[in-house]
């Protein structure tokens, strides 16, 4: 029976793969069931065969289904203490490193961006650094994911209130203009980002192409890897890895940690908080 | 404070109280008043013995002093100056002698109290006449009695004493004898037998009772008569009791205290001054208070009596008081607890009784308000669930006619069209007979509900009555009827009526009229048509959101899920991971104690020498002997490798471990250790196979460590095989390399298999002896494999042979490499260099051909920053318009552009004169196809760059490869080196790795070299000395602070290899540190 599911479950991976290319296999096995028994219920299937028979014909819950299976949560300033940190101590430190190599420039990447949230966080946050510094500095600011519908939402840049459960009042009056319900960045931060579409286990592209070349000084990875068995996780790190630049820092989510070959290339630089240096 | 609990205890206990304290104060009162007589009488019947006595005493003595005085002045005594002189005999023929000898004898007779009377010559202090004639002639000069009244010439009491003529107490009188020219011629003397009359004085008890006594002491308190309780007390016992001793002082007194015995008394006490006695007369307390204990009991026992008799009391009065109040009180726990049946049955006349009997209505009350709140919340229950109008009005129906226990009942609806009520529901009634009724002004009962809005009840409807109206129960004719109109907005919409052929239950008006308001409001809402579609639409919509909301909310506890999920794994390793540090860590220091420098010491002296063996002696040896030699070195260099390592292995394991990685060949590597090895397999005849595939790519990894890889684990291979021979087989594929080692040796047992690669494990210890080793070479492989990013697999079988496969990648995942530029590591000194060049000359000019303006920009800070001057075409177009007012000296090409795209603008440019020899970089993010590779090379571009696949320096190194840019290398001049070393195998071997320095200097010790540093003032100092650590790191610190030192570059050579160690080395201020042993190559890049 378990084996069987398995199998209707890799069937249907195989699929998704087939039409839309996007490769679950490197997930964790019971998350997958969890999701997709989800829909299972959803639906109103209770067999998986059914339901696996009920995708082939029905192009919506396939779509449904990938929404499901790609978890796209996301807030402005999540895990706030950790944000905090980044905007009193990382990036200062970045600059002032960077200004003394003669580099008045600030890379950063936000991988997994999900509909951007992170992205806009790191930009404000960014911007408002910046600004306090004599030397006027170069953003560059790129966001990446591998879902196209969620970075269309990203780019649009109009969210709903409950992405700012951790959002203190003044940055929303700052930079957000309210619309019925919803709130929309204004350009000068939207204008900051560049959303483009890579997949991070993509050895070919280790980095977004509107990067070029990598030598990022702050890359954040979060709730990315969560999901993903160790072996992609590796791959994934082989990326992460290569776009940083040497003293580069990777933020991870809460609950992530470098995979054990990766270990003794970064340093934790806090106890607290997912940010790792590259050594 | 007592607390009670009940309410009996707490009467019971007042009543006491109450009943008791009067008691008990009369008692007290009468007893503390008795005690107070009993004293006075007593202190005042001691003091009337006391003062009878005293005078009784006084008395006595005045009496004898009367005796004395009267014998003394008789007329006859002035003869015995006759006797003066006369001897014994002749005295007694004396008439005189015989006259007064019979005066003395007449006053003994008189009084009995008198021992003897006689007198004294006043010269000589002889007995001259004595009523005891044995005493005459006796000599009684220095007795108190003579000198005192010879020398007073008055009367002299002595006092009580102890005679050893007579051999008991006794107290004497003695007065002189005058002539009648008032000379002294005699002293008379009276010796008292105090037996016979003062102690029989103050042995007279009378009235002191069983304890009393009296006693006389002297002003020092000694008692001078016999006591009660004290044997032989006279001239024996000193008396410190207060009372002797204040009435020997000459107060007087009574006091109540302890006598000689310690015991309580009450004595008086006197002074009795002719003497100079002190007068006590006592008695014991408990004699003198034993009155007083009869009384305490029959005290006690009245305190008794009235105690049980108020307490029995008080118990019958509690109990007649609280049993109502008890009773009322379980009640109230019943009622609280839910029994409302619960009641008072006893009920009392008194007051009590009418509150048992107002709490008996207030609990009627309570269980009829529960009753209509249940019936109240069963009707709304009901209707609550009505999903629409005809189910309400029946569930409405169904649940009056139950809760009022009705037979029948009916629903009316206004129709206000026809204007009047018309049947909609009900039930018991025959529908048929149910007709509609006038709304404005309907009869009788259901006439007065719409008139009134109030619900009517009426009871005991007679069977024939006036009322003949219309009532819902046609024929029946009920008992009894309720109707209920529901109004709203003022107006009756509809009606209920209920009835029943026996009277209702009677909280049933109560209930209806509590249930009223609800019935009202939700049939409004019910009739609200328009508002529940409207209420439906929002309910529809709020569902969907919630939908929404919880796909939302799913997602997030997913995430949630993985997290902790995540952070258990993590959590799990942790532990692991502790358990197995602790263990290690400690086996590995213990290990690596036992690794000291020394060892690594003598390594260092062989290497260096047989590496100045090979680099001199070359030509003088065959090739055979240099093949030696290097055999020699190469072991020595991996044996000091693998003794590093070990030491090391915390490093590997910290994560320390430092790689550097470059393109490998592997077959290489292999033939080495192989041919090194050789040796060894030769002595038992094994045979080593090599077997590479033609073509086998180098592949990026760490030399050394895979050096040390491999040659551990074949040189495990031949230690363990003793037959047959040892297969290397090379295979790959596109991204790794396989490595398979094979044996015909002893293998290994199954249970083994899984722990090889634990540090300091070997197989079996019997192994370990006949083939030696550390037990560290697996782990190191595997530590070391795994590092390089490879695998490690193991098969065996014993007695057949062991497999260990190495897997290895053939790209190295960690960074990005240039294979076409094994001058990798020094590419960051050569940029400088450029740069500095450049700004000499004029910059060169870069054209970047691109669309992205987010590349455009990035591109250009990062050139402008390298010096180049930049010039920018958004499109194919510009590019071509550009070039033909300028050439560039390179250009940076993106092939996807809107318009003309790289490959035309590459077609066009090769195809003219000017741009055709222009160096090319493509940057770009198409996936390149064949025929674009091959369109590119027949258009000669110099530089591929994908974009994204590329860090910073990697892209400014091909810019620069583009451009073609020389890198230079200019010699330097050599430096002056001075040398101090002190051992002299050291130097030698020192300076032979030196001797193509031109300018070498060498000191034995520190002073003799910092005087030669002032005289030749060296680029470099090198310092290797044998001084205890604290010592070295001291003298290091006195040579850089030194003058002679300054300008000079300090390396230091020690063995001290440890982190620490080296750390505090560096702290000194020195500018390297090389450790034993050195590696020659090493040591010469560096110097
Ligand atoms: C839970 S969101 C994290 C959002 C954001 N980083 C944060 O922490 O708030 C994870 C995102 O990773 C994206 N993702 C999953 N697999 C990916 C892959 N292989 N490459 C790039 N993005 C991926 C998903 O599309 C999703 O938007």
């Amino acid at each position: 029976m378990l084996s069987d599911n398995t199998t209707l479950i890799n069937q249907i991976l195989d699929d998704i793969k087939q039409i839309h290319g996007f490769d679950f296999s490197g997930y964790h096995p019971a998350m997958l069931e969890r999701r997709i028994t989800n829909r299972l219920f959803a639906t109103g299937n209770l067999q998986l065969h059914a339901y696996a028979e009920l995708l082939h014909h029905d192009p919506k819950e396939m779509d449904h289904l990938l929404d499901t299976l790609t978890i796209n949560v996301s807030r402005f300033f999540r895990d706030s203490f950790t944000f905090e940190c980044i905007s009193n101590l990382v990036i200062p430190e970045i600059c002032q490193r960077k200004l003394k190599k003669g580099d008045p420039t600030l890379r950063i990447w936000s991988a997994g961006c999900a509909s951007g949230e992170e992205a806009y966080t790191i930009g404000i946050i960014a911007k408002e650094v910046t600004g306090k510094l004599d030397v006027p500095i170069d953003l560059h600011i790129f966001a990446t994911d591998i879902d196209q519908n969620i970075l269309k939402k990203a780019r649009q840049g109009v969210f709903s209130a409950e992405s700012f459960s951790e959002t203190k009042m003044g940055i929303i009056e700052k930079y957000f203009t309210k619309n019925n319900d919803r709130f929309e960045i204004h350009a000068e931060i939207r204008e900051l980002i560049q959303f483009s579409n890579q997949d991070l286990l993509d050895e070919k592209q280790a980095i977004p192409q509107e990067s070029v070349f990598a030598d990022f000084d702050l890359v954040l990875c979060r709730n990315v890897l969560i999901y993903f068995n160790k072996e992609v996780q590796l791959k994934i790190f082989n990326n992460l890895y290569r776009s940083l630049s040497s003293d580069g820092l990777l933020v991870l989510g809460e609950a992530e940690i470098p995979v054990s070959s990766y270990k003794s290339r970064f340093r934790s630089e806090s106890t607290c908080c997912k940010i790792y240096r590259k050594i | 404070m007592m607390k009670f609990n009940r309410l009996k205890s707490r009467i019971t206990f007042w009543f006491l109280v109450i009943g008791l304290f009067p008691v008990v104060l009369a008692v007290s009162v009468i007893y503390v008043q008795r005690i107070h007589s009993i004293h006075e009488r007593s202190y005042e019947k001691l003091t009337t013995i006391r003062d009878l006595k005293m005078e009784r005493l006084n008395n006595w003595i005045f009496e004898r002093e009367g005796d004395l005085k009267t014998a003394s002045a008789d007329k006859e005594l002035e003869d015995i100056v006759y006797l003066k002189g006369l001897s014994l005999l002749e005295k007694r023929q004396h008439p005189a002698y015989q006259i007064i000898h019979r005066i003395l004898n007449r006053y003994l007779d008189q009084y009995k109290a008198y021992d003897e009377l006689f007198i004294l010559d006043p010269v000589t202090g002889a007995v001259v006449v004595s009523s005891n004639q044995q005493s005459d002639g006796d000599i009684k000069k220095m007795e108190e009695y003579f000198t005192m009244a010879l020398s007073t010439r008055n009367l002299y009491i002595q006092d009580i004493y102890y005679s050893k003529t007579l051999n008991h107490l006794t107290m004497a009188f003695s007065i002189p004898i005058f002539n009648p020219e008032k000379e002294i011629i005699g002293i008379m003397v009276a010796r008292v037998n105090l037996d016979e009359s003062l102690y029989p004085l103050l042995l007279d008890r009378v009235g002191l009772g069983e304890t009393g006594e009296t006693l006389i002491v002297d002003e020092k308190g000694l008692a001078l008569n016999e006591l009660r309780w004290y044997e032989n007390a006279p001239l024996n016992l000193y008396i410190t009791a207060a009372p002797a001793m204040k009435a020997a002082a000459g107060e007087t007194g009574i006091i109540e205290t302890g006598d000689y015995r310690n015991k309580q008394v009450l004595a008086a006490y006197g002074y009795i001054s002719k003497t100079g006695w002190g007068f006590v007369c006592k008695q014991d307390i408990s004699e003198v208070n034993a009155p007083i204990n009869p009384m305490l009991t029959n005290f006690l026992i009245i305190l008794l009596v009235s105690f049980i008799v108020v307490f029995l009391s008080s118990r019958i009065v509690a109990r007649s008081l609280t049993q109502p109040i008890a009773q009322m009180k379980d009640v109230a726990v019943r009622i609280s607890e839910g029994d409302l049946s619960a009641r008072n049955e006893k009920i009392t006349a008194d007051e009590l009784g009418v509150m048992a009997t107002a709490f008996n209505y207030m609990a009627d009350a309570i269980s009829k308000r529960f009753k209509v709140k249940d019936a109240v919340s069963e009707i709304s229950g009901a209707i609550v669930k009505a999903m629409d109008i005809n189910n309400y009005a029946h569930s409405l129906l169904v649940a009056f006619a139950d809760q009022l226990n009705a037979n029948l009942a009916v629903f009316y609806v206004l129709n206000e069209q026809a204007g009047q009520f018309e049947h909609f529901c009900s039930i018991g009634a025959i529908e048929k007979m149910l007709t509609p009724f006038r709304a404005d002004n309907p009869e009788g009962e259901m006439g007065l509900a719409v008139s009134t809005k109030q619900i009517q009840y009426i009871q005991s409807l007679p069977y024939d009555t006036m009322f003949s109206f219309r009532t819902s129960a046609g024929n029946i004719n009920p008992k009894e009827l309720i109707t209920i109109p529901l109004v709203i907005d003022d107006t009756v919409i509809a009606l209920i009526s209920i009835a029943s052929l026996h009277p209702f239950p009677p909280e049933s008006i109560e209930i209806v009229k509590e249930a009223m308001p609800e019935i009202n409001a939700t049939y409004a809402n019910m009739m609200a048509n328009e508002r529940t579609r409207v209420l439906a639409e929002d309910l529809k919509e709020m569902n969907w959101k919630l939908k929404s909301q919880s796909e939302e909310l799913q997602s997030q506890s997913e995430e949630l899920h993985m997290t902790s999920e995540e952070l258990q794994e993590q959590n799990m390793q942790l532990e692991i991971q502790s358990k197995e540090v602790e263990e290690a860590n400690r086996l590995k220091s213990e290990f690596l104690a036992n690794m000291s420098h020394e060892l690594r010491t003598p390594l260092n002296s062989i290497l260096t020498l047989s590496r100045v063996l090979i680099r001199q002696a070359k030509e003088k040896l065959d090739d055979e002997e240099n093949n030696y030699l290097e055999i020699v070195e190469r072991n020595g260099k991996q044996l000091l490798n693998l003794i590093n390592d070990i030491l090391d292995l915390s490093k590997i394991e910290a994560g320390r471990l430092v790689l550097s990685i470059a393109p490998v060949n592997l077959k290489n590597i292999l033939t080495s250790i192989k041919e090194s090895l050789n040796p060894l397999a030769a002595e038992k005849d094994l045979k080593i196979t090599l077997n590479a595939p033609r073509n086998l790519p180098k592949i990026q990894t760490d030399e050394n460590r895979l050096i040390q890889v491999l040659s551990n684990i074949i040189g495990n291979s031949v230690k363990f095989t003793n037959q047959g021979g040892i297969d290397i087989d090379l295979s790959y594929n596109s991204r790794e390399v396989q490595i398979d080692i094979s044996d015909t040796g002893v293998g290994i047992p199954d249970e083994e298999l899984s722990t090889i690669f634990d540090e300091f494990t070997q197989v079996d210890g019997s192994s370990t002896r006949q083939f030696s080793g550390t037990g560290l070479g697996l782990a190191i492989v595997d530590k070391l494999v795994s590092a390089l990013e490879g695998e490690i697999r193991v098969t065996s079988k014993v007695g057949e042979g062991t497999v260990f496969t190495v897997i290895l990648p053939i790209h190295w995942p960690g960074g990005n490499l240039f294979e076409n530029d094994p001058n990798n590591s020094s590419a960051p000194k050569k940029f400088k260099k450029l740069r500095k060049k450049r700004s000499h000359d004029i910059a060169p000019t870069i054209l970047i051909v691109e669309d992205n303006t987010v590349v455009i920009s990035q591109m250009k800070q990062i050139l402008s920053r390298e010096g180049f001057s930049v010039a920018i075409a958004e499109g194919g177009e510009q590019a071509i318009n550009y070039m033909r007012e300028q050439v560039p000296d390179g250009i940076i090409l993106d092939l996807m552009m809107p318009g003309m795209d790289g490959f035309e603008v590459l077609d066009q440019m090769r195809s003219t004169e000017e741009t055709a020899n222009i160096p090319v970089l493509i940057l770009t993010a198409k996936d390149l196809t064949k025929e674009d590779l091959s369109r590119l090379r027949s258009n000669n571009i110099q530089q591929l760059v994908q974009k994204g696949d590329i860090d910073m320096k990697g892209l400014l190194k091909k810019i620069s490869f583009m451009l073609g840019e020389p890198v230079d290398n200019n010699g330097e001049e050599r430096p002056g080196i001075l040398l101090i070393e002190d051992n002299p195998e050291d130097l030698i071997a020192l300076k032979s790795l030196l001797i193509d320095a031109n300018n070498l200097r060498v000191a034995k010790d520190v002073k003799s070299g910092l005087e030669e540093a002032r005289k030749s003032t060296p680029d470099l100092i090198l310092v290797d000395l044998s001084l205890p650590k604290e010592e070295y790191i001291k003298t290091i610190e006195r040579i850089v602070l030194s003058d002679e030192a300054q300008g000079a570059k300090v390396i230091v050579i020690t063995a001290w290899a440890m982190k620490e160690d080296q750390q505090a080395f560096l702290d000194t201020g020195c500018d390297y540190l090389i450790t034993k042993p050195i590696d020659p190559d090493e040591f010469i890049a560096l110097i």
